[in-house]
């Protein structure tokens, strides 16, 4: 049985992208309807090294790139500052590096718009006193710290606050095609367990690095390349703003603090698939070795876990069938819009692939520009201008939650110890809906810390059981757990190992929890997402 | 970030250390070491734009029972002091009733030419309401008496021994020279009894109440100069030793791991420092310690103090006590005596302090001791005004006990 | 410094076995990082709670069914019957009396409404879920739900009710946990007023279930009046770290450990030995700035193994024994060190030390490394204390094997 819904616009994809093209169709007034297969964030928009671009990444050898970043980096600082720590970056220039790289560096940053300066090696190591004494030279850049999540938090606010819905946990299965258009597209609501119909007259493809997926559905050819990035995250933060090396872009080059913790990042593999999401433990050995060269601290220092996710990459030649293994830093890390009336006969179907998410307005504005034009809405887009809700806060600051709890003198009202989420949040987020765990988590960032939910994760549980008679707080417990758990086995030893197997003491040992109620090939309710 | 802020890496967030947390036993203005140290730090690191968002961290007294009970090493009251000093530097600095109770020296220094009336005035009730309400010092509070004769000219006027055979240098601290020369006395006759002659090398404060405070910079220049002073005995003759368990403490490893100096001399004054009750007892390790105690028929109550701890020297107080025949020696139950150096004077944290020693004050009215021997010059302060027993440092009893022998 | 015993680590093994050997005469320091699983269990007596995950219910019988080296197996049955005979008397003297044998399991209640296999439980723990259970918390706690330890008893076929009994004021009012609560209510003042809210909670019930944080410095005796007070039987379901009744039986150790004269020192670690031959002299302890020597006679370790901070694993895999560098079998890399589930079996948590029948380590063809070395509790290799809930009952046994052997060999 199916219900149907009708709208103008369908969005396929619930990453920032999507969410963002959604929100440049709001602003224009146009109606859209966003169905995503998991949760907002749950592609590679969750599964990153939070860096917002000051494009100098790209300054050398893609300079197209780098202008993009520099300039959505300006916006985006003006729109959602509250998704952003304002902590700039640096390149450094490391003993083996080659020094030829760092004139071509500064050029290209002059070239692509992005301001830099050059810093004394002295005052590099004021700014960052854990940087490794060996630095030669040191570059600062406008890079930022971005939280997508609460960058998606805010953009679905927006939208949803301007009458435009977005479906999570609704794939799409297939689409109604009729010649040379789309009429419907058919999505299976997860939690209901039953299909709908969405009837529209256009889609556009925002699903990143399933684009191709969902290309397939419609009957048009498209290659997405699934570039796998390994991410290590460490338990601290070690670093104030962004370290990068100056040199050409390889494993292990950029270490990004995020909150409270350092993203070391990251590896480069053509994978056969984007859900490939899984960790080699040479990879996170890896990621330590090679970012140690830049903070020494970091060989020594405790890891939380690891992440992977694909970088989106399109190339227009690429090979039918996509391959696996090799380096995908070639390719370029521009965006495009694909109007698949001219490239594929079907008339009303845009695809939006490529970039980075620091782009994602941009994109959205190019494609969304694109479609607006066909569809004779008039409308300019507005979201370079018009600020997200929460701009007001101001910049994130990581003492925020340390602040607050000071100052409401809310020690008392703590559960989540590592994150200090407090009673009331959680409260908050359960009153707004949320039965998992795992919701929760991305919702309020419990159980993010090092001590990967030992204690908050049993006392939410209970607030999640004095909410409702019904449901089964413990196995959700357990499968929390487990979910919490997988592909960590290449990232626990010392601390870590410490904790996990102090975890497993209360959980197995004192609560005598076994995991009944988790059958062993349990699908997870969302993949597991980074930090 | 220094080493020991890394140890933050070693929490497994078991709660250990809040369970021995004397502070936070007493009042919930605390909540506690692990909400303070590696929880609070990973909030706090890397951050340097403006106020930092901690008032509850002030309520520390830097114990350091926590680092003790911790099972993973976490150095949680060194975090914690760490994290004052930034909190006092995006103060713009302590404020004036903590400068001026962090440079004792200084205090004595200007008292000194009027000690006897010094001492009355701060006795007197109307005097101490005073002070409490201009600068925040509780009108409760022990207070030392500065003494007319410093150590320094006691010494001067002592004659060393003949036939010694070993040489062992003195750090006295601010306690022994202004207010309690007589346990420095009995510092050099137990050396001199067990065949040392003592030197006193120059020297000053070693900053450990500023450092305390949160002034890492002023205690930085305080311990460069004390390095300097001590640096040549740290060679010759080797031994350093302290009668101050908190000021030894300081010199054998707070200035490295809290102001971050670990150059070469530093280290060498610092492992060259003994507690004297440690030095005794290595003496006593060898064979070589004078044992002809007369007996002290007494009962005494033995309160380690929370610093001594630290040494990692396990109690040699104690093992020395059992030397002194007829002494009855009783330990103390409580980790903290309360005063934790100068916190327990500041108005403020005054009720708190009482509060932390309640758990000693009620042994000590239960056992009803003679006397109390403690080997910190503060904790010895508080003790007795809250007690009203005499309170003496181990060096004293031992002193005691070879005179009469 | 010098000792004629030294015992590395002051969790369940190493408090058992330094009380026994100054019992039998020995003078023992006793040296450990910090507090260890007393702190952090159940506070109740674990021989041998599962095998093959099926729940035992006669203990002494299921030890046969234990694989080769296990440690029940080298050390003996007599040794557990010995060492928990004589837990219950220290306790029992100590005013925290136990209740249970080794003829057979009993369900402990824990704050998830779980029945936990174990052997032994403090009193206040022991009481029988029988008739109508009132599962009540006290207002504010965040570390126990009425609710989801109610709802997990009532799938066990246990008639259970949540709720809540409110907390007279107090100066913890802002912020409290388990410890400053357990701590108010040592004071019979505070329990006099707390009486009748709790009271009032259970009424109509037959048992009250509550957290386990009556009283942590007067043994049962808080447990004990307010349970007169409030009129129906109290009993204590488990909860997450810190373990209140695993301070209590902390607080008895410490006194009894004074009591004998056993010296100690917290705070910092053991962090080598001195060998001479195939005799350890000393062990060597980090002090605030010098490494200290204690010489030594006899050396136990009781330092836990990778969760007690005794053994270090590596990043490759490897492990490392953290006070005398005793072998310890590694893996080929870290990915065999946990299970695919975290609620699973972790090998990393069975790794330890290879000891022989004296609790000797021993090298790969079973001779004996150090003469005068002997390892205990959950330092040694061959079971899981958590996964087949052993820990209490190995940490005894092997202290009471250790004080035989050492009481016999007359003291230096």
């Amino acid at each position: 049985m199916t219900t149907t819904l009708e709208t103008d616009v369908v969005v396929v994809g619930g990453g920032v992208t999507g969410v963002a093209v959604l929100r440049d169709l709001a602003l224009r007034g146009v109606h859209a309807i966003l169905v995503e297969r998991f949760d907002l964030g749950t592609g590679t928009s969750g599964r990153w090294h939070g860096l917002l671009h000051s494009g100098a990444r790209y300054a050398v050898r893609d300079q197209e790139s780098a202008r993009e970043c520099i300039e959505e980096n300006t916006t985006l600082r003006r729109i959602a500052p509250h998704t952003i720590e304002d902590i700039g970056g640096l390149f450094v220039l490391l003993p083996p590096d080659d020094e030829a790289y760092a004139a071509q560096f500064v050029e290209g940053c002059r070239a692509s718009g992005i301001p830099t300066e050059e810093l004394s090696t002295a005052a590099a190591h004021r700014r960052e006193p854990l940087l490794a004494p060996d630095v030669r030279l040191a570059f600062a850049v406008p890079d930022g710290g971005i939280d997508s999540w609460a960058l998606l938090r805010s953009m679905a606010a927006d939208v949803e606050a301007r009458g435009c819905q977005v479906l999570v946990r609704h794939p799409i299965v297939g689409v109604e095609r009729t010649g040379d258009r789309i009429t419907a597209v058919r999505v299976h609501d997860a939690v209901a367990g039953q299909d709908r119909t969405i009837g529209c007259q256009w889609v556009v493809n925002a699903a990143g690095a399933w684009a191709g997926d969902v290309g397939r559905m419609a009957g048009v050819p498209l290659t997405m390349i699934a570039g796998k990035g390994v991410m290590v995250v460490m338990a601290s933060r070690y670093v104030r703003g962004v370290v990068n090396a100056c040199r050409k872009p390889a494993d292990g080059d950029i270490i990004v603090p995020q909150h409270e913790v350092a993203i070391l990042g990251t590896t480069s593999e053509q994978v056969s698939s984007a859900d490939d999401i899984s960790v080699p433990p040479a990879d996170v050995d890896r990621m330590i070795d090679m970012c140690a060269q830049m903070v020494p601290a970091i060989a020594s220092g405790r890891v939380l876990r690891a992440f992977a996710g694909s970088r989106p990459l399109y190339k227009p030649e690429a090979p039918a069938g996509g391959g696996a293994g090799g380096d995908t830093r070639e390719v370029s890390r521009t965006f495009t819009v694909l109007d698949h009336a001219s490239r594929d006969g079907l008339d009303n179907m845009f695809s939006i692939v490529g970039g980075k998410l620091t782009t994602c307005r941009q994109m959205a504005e190019a494609v969304v520009d694109r479609l607006a034009e066909r569809m004779g809405v008039t409308e300019p887009c507005r979201t370079a201008t018009e600020v997200l809700p929460g701009a007001d806060h101001g910049h994130h600051q990581v003492a925020a939650p340390l602040a607050r709890v000071e100052r409401d003198q809310a020690y008392g009202e703590l559960i989540c110890e590592c994150e200090l989420v407090t009673r009331g949040q959680v409260r908050e987020a359960v009153a707004s809906g949320l039965t998992e765990l795992e919701d929760l988590r991305r919702k309020v960032r419990l159980g993010y810390g090092p001590c990967q939910a030992a204690f908050c994760a049993w006392r939410a549980a209970g607030m999640l059981a004095e909410g409702s008679e019904e449901g089964d707080p413990v196995a959700g417990l357990e499968r929390f757990l487990e979910e919490r758990w997988r592909g960590q086995q290449s990232t626990i030893w010392g601390d870590q190992a410490r904790q996990a197997l102090l975890n497993h003491a209360i959980y197995r040992g004192i609560f005598d929890l076994r995991g009944d109620g988790v059958p062993d090939e349990a699908a997870a309710v969302s993949p597991e997402e980074g930090a | 970030m220094l080493h020991v802020e890394q140890t933050a890496d070693h929490c497994i967030k078991c709660n250990v250390c809040n369970t021995v947390c004397p502070v936070s036993a007493v009042t919930d203005l605390f909540p506690g070491p692990k909400y303070e140290g590696p929880q609070g730090q990973r909030f706090r690191a890397g951050i340097d734009t403006g106020d930092s968002p901690d008032k509850s961290l002030d309520y520390c007294s830097a114990c350091g029972l926590c680092t003790q009970a911790c099972p993973e090493g976490v150095m949680v009251a060194e975090i914690n002091q760490i994290a004052r000093s930034r909190l006092v530097g995006d103060r713009g600095g302590l404020r004036l009733r903590d400068q001026i109770i962090s440079r004792p020296s200084l205090m004595g220094l200007m008292a000194r030419p009027v000690a006897p009336v010094a001492n009355a005035v701060m006795a007197a009730k109307p005097v101490r309401v005073l002070v409490e309400k201009a600068m925040g010092v509780h009108r409760g509070a022990a207070m030392p008496k500065f003494s007319a004769m410093t150590l320094r000219s006691w010494a001067r006027s002592h004659r060393d021994p003949a036939g010694t055979t070993r040489t062992v240098a003195y750090f006295h601290g601010c306690a022994a020279q202004e207010f309690e020369p007589e346990v420095g006395a009995a510092v050099v006759r137990v050396l001199e009894r067990n065949g040392a002659r003592v030197t006193f090398p120059k020297q000053g404060c070693c900053g450990l109440p500023l450092v305390s405070n949160g002034d890492f910079d002023a205690g930085r220049s305080y311990a460069t100069r004390l390095v300097r002073a001590l640096r040549g005995s740290a060679d010759d003759p080797g031994v350093i030793v302290a009668s101050s368990t908190s000021c030894g403490m300081t010199l054998k490893a707070k200035y490295r791991e809290l102001l971050g100096l670990d150059d070469a001399d530093t280290r060498a004054v610092s492992q060259a420092v003994y507690d004297i009750c440690e030095y005794l007892v290595g003496l006593d390790d060898d064979g070589s310690l004078n044992r002809s105690f007369a007996p002290i028929r007494a009962r005494a109550l033995y309160h380690p103090p929370c610093q001594l701890m630290a040494h990692g020297v396990g109690l040699p107080a104690l093992d020395l006590l059992a030397l002194v025949p007829g002494l009855e020696v009783e330990r103390s139950r409580a980790g903290c005596c309360g005063t934790a150096g100068t916190y327990g004077v500041k108005v403020e944290k005054y009720q708190i302090a009482m509060d932390v020693g309640q758990t000693l004050f009620d042994q000590v009215a239960a056992s009803r001791p003679d006397f109390i021997v403690c080997d910190s010059e503060t904790c010895r302060w508080h003790i007795a005004k809250s007690t009203g027993l005499p309170v003496y440092h181990p060096v004293q009893v031992l002193d005691r006990a070879y005179a009469t022998a | 410094m010098r000792a004629d015993v030294v015992v590395v680590g002051a969790g369940p093994a190493g408090l058992a076995t330094a009380t026994r050997l100054a019992e039998a005469g020995r003078q023992v320091l006793l040296l450990a990082r910090g507090n260890g699983f007393t702190h952090w269990g159940a506070g109740s007596v674990d021989v041998l709670g599962r095998v093959g995950g099926e729940p035992v219910e006669r203990p002494l019988e299921a030890l046969d069914r234990l694989p080769e080296g296990h440690p029940y197996h080298l050390i003996g049955q007599a040794a557990v019957r010995d060492g928990l005979d004589w837990f219950s008397r220290f306790t029992a003297a100590a005013g925290l009396a136990h209740r249970g044998d080794l003829e057979r399991n009993r369900g402990q209640v824990t704050a998830f409404g779980t029945l936990r296999p174990t052997c032994l439980v403090q009193e206040p723990a022991a009481g029988e879920l029988s008739g109508r259970v009132a599962v009540v918390n006290f207002a504010g706690f965040r570390d126990f739900s009425s609710a989801l330890c109610a709802q997990r008893l009532r799938r066990a076929g246990i008639d259970a009710t949540p709720a809540s009994a409110p907390l007279p004021a107090w100066d913890h009012d802002r912020y409290f946990t388990g410890v400053e609560l357990a701590r108010a209510i040592d004071d019979a003042g505070f329990r006099r007023r707390l009486a009748p809210g709790l009271a009032r909670a259970a009424a109509g019930a037959d048992v009250a279930v509550v957290p386990a944080v009556l009283g942590v410095g007067r043994g049962h005796e808080p447990w004990a009046d307010l349970q007169s007070l409030v009129g129906t039987p109290l009993v204590e379901a488990a909860i997450a770290p810190p373990s209140i009744p695993g301070l209590r039986l902390f607080a008895a150790y410490r006194a009894r450990l004074e009591q004998l004269g056993v010296r100690w020192q917290f705070g910092f670690p053991a962090v080598g030995v001195e060998r001479d031959g195939d005799r350890v002299t000393a062990v060597r302890s980090e002090g605030a700035s010098r490494v200290l020597a204690t010489r030594c006679q006899e050396l136990v370790l009781a330092t836990g193994g990778v969760a007690g901070n005794g053994i270090e694993a590596n990043r490759d895999g490897t492990l490392t024994e953290r006070v005398a560098g005793l072998p310890v079998d590694g893996f080929g890399d870290r990915l065999g060190f946990l299970g695919t589930r975290f609620l699973g079996d972790q090998p990393l948590a069975a790794a330890g030390v290879r000891v022989d029948g004296e609790l000797r380590p021993m090298d790969a063809s079973g001779a004996p490394l150090l003469a005068n070395v002997r390892c205990v509790g959950g330092l040694l290799a061959g079971h899981d204390p958590t996964v087949e809930g052993s820990r209490e009952g190995v940490a005894l046994a092997t202290a009471a094997r250790v004080a035989a052997l050492l009481t016999a060999t007359p003291a230096r």
